[in-house]
């Protein structure tokens, strides 16, 4: 009898402590869990000196007991860890796990998010590849995913049955179809570093004219399928646009240049060409983000920037 | 080793409560930071790469994660190359302390680069390099320090492609659409 209740109280016990344990464990600062001897240890010290800082890991990364796939997915982690010799640079993110991040960053960034949903950058894959008319000019290609789809685990010919004629082309996962081809960590590195949140009060001086530059270190990052890496904006290379034999253009800007990535002209920078919106004329000292909002892509913020941007190249 | 049941309960207690008290301990800044290198041995290396590849206009050696380049070369490709690279190190560092008082890498910059000319002409003391090639263990750094700056990022050197920025590279290629058909 007296050995039963031990049992009853000491199983109850057991599971509270462990319960208790995994709760703490997943809320410490991850220099003193994961990252003391873990291959994400690049991945938190770049977590630290970002605006996210005082986001959790588990708020954006989830837990292991979230859902069944979140518990195979890090099971995978656990194994990988052990089993190979990965490190940091090994690290990729899947499509579900960018489109979960996606989701993540909506809970916070509920404007960006609104604006990015009104959109066309929330274009889907049967917006882009069952666009019969596009598919009539081009037939889809490996190249396509380069801006449309730059996190999706496949090729071209994993999404897309291709045979037959154009208007026979379709996705061949229906679920695919309706999921967005360019989500915020197509231009947004979480864990890129930029100053950390302070209160404008709390800051000095020289963090307040730092502010005041904030403008030339965009928080914003190219994710490069080809490499499965962001790079940042600010050091992306410096494009020269040309008229002909003229140089009409060098473009600098930091966030001109990451949207001149997909809204490229042709491989000789010609003026025009493909899908270039290169500004010119009075236009020509202004940026996209300018008119544009930079996450619907709408104009209608336009003439408050345009009319700024005048009055300060005026001053 | 027999244990009863309440030694098991106890002992498990100990070891929860040693869990938590881990966060107490602050390690923040001291642990190590590499796979194959303590932070002395990897501040030496680095105080090598950046010699070979100082910093100018563009980041050095030392800020395009050569150091991490190597340290994963060592943990995942080359294990073999460990032993040879911590005996390079040890020599090195026990040549400048016994000589200099300090360890090299916290030497004076045109001291570092003499040494390291002396090193790679096979001409410092051969006491300290009885069982390694001192050229050999430069040509070495110095091979893995170009591979770490130039190769792709991927391998964990060249930090947002500074190499190829540095050598205006066209890098990611800008190209829009290529309609074949127009």
């Amino acid at each position: 009898m007296k050995k039963k209740i031990l049992y009853w109280l000491i199983v109850p016990a057991g599971l509270l402590v462990m319960a208790a344990s995994y709760a703490t464990w997943n809320r410490l600062n991850p220099n003193y869990t994961c990252a003391m001897c873990h291959e994400i240890k690049t991945a938190c010290a770049k977590w630290e000196h970002s605006v996210h800082a005082d986001v959790a890991c588990t708020d954006c990364h989830g837990t292991a007991l979230e859902s069944f796939r979140s518990a195979t997915e890090k099971l995978n982690m656990v194994y990988t860890h052990f089993k190979n010799k990965k490190t940091f640079e090994d690290i990729h993110l899947g499509e579900q796990q960018s489109l979960d991040i996606a989701n993540r960053c909506a809970e916070c960034h509920q404007a960006e998010h609104a604006l990015w949903t009104a959109g066309a950058h929330a274009t889907t894959y049967k917006d882009i590849f069952m666009d019969a008319g596009h598919n009539q000019m081009e037939r889809p290609y490996w190249d396509c995913l380069r801006c449309h789809g730059m996190f999706y685990d496949g090729d071209i010919d994993q999404l897309m049955s291709l045979e037959g004629k154009p208007e026979d082309w379709c996705i061949r996962d229906a679920a695919q179809a309706d999921k967005p081809t360019i989500t915020c960590l197509a231009c947004h590195q979480i864990h890129h570093e930029q100053p950390r949140n302070i209160a404008f009060q709390a800051m000095d001086e020289g963090m307040k004219n730092q502010l005041a530059e904030k403008e030339k270190y965009p928080p914003t990052a190219l994710y490069m399928r080809s490499d499965r890496r962001h790079m940042p904006s600010t050091k992306l290379y410096k494009e020269l646009i040309f008229d002909g034999d003229s140089l009409v253009k060098e473009v600098t800007d930091p966030n001109t240049l990451l949207c001149m990535q997909c809204h490229a002209p042709d491989s000789a920078r010609k003026l025009g060409t493909e899908d270039d919106k290169t500004t010119i004329g009075m236009y020509k000292d202004m940026d996209c983000i300018s008119c544009h909002d930079p996450h619907s892509n709408q104009l209608k913020i336009s003439a408050r920037n345009v009319h700024k941007n005048i009055t300060l190249k005026n001053q | 080793m027999k244990c009863n049941r309440r030694d098991f309960i106890k002992q498990c207690a100990a070891l929860y409560g040693s869990l938590l008290l881990l966060p107490a301990c602050n390690m923040t800044g001291k642990e190590k930071t590499y796979m194959s290198f303590s932070n002395m041995q990897s501040d030496c290396i680095g105080a090598i790469c950046e010699q070979i590849i100082p910093t100018d206009e563009y980041p050095g050696a030392i800020d395009a994660g050569v150091v991490n380049y190597i340290d994963k070369l060592l943990y995942q490709r080359f294990p073999e190359l460990k032993e040879r690279y911590l005996a390079g190190i040890q020599a090195l560092d026990t040549y400048c302390t016994e000589t200099f008082g300090k360890v090299f890498a916290a030497l004076e910059w045109d001291r570092q680069t003499k040494i390291l000319k002396e090193m790679e002409a096979n001409k410092l003391p051969e006491k300290y390099w009885k069982d390694l090639s001192q050229g050999g263990f430069f040509w070495i750094v110095r091979t893995h320090t170009m591979q770490g700056f130039y190769g792709p990022p991927h391998h964990g050197g060249n930090k947002d492609y500074v190499s190829y920025r540095m050598m205006k590279l066209d890098y990611p290629f800008l190209v829009g659409q290529n309609r074949y058909g127009k």
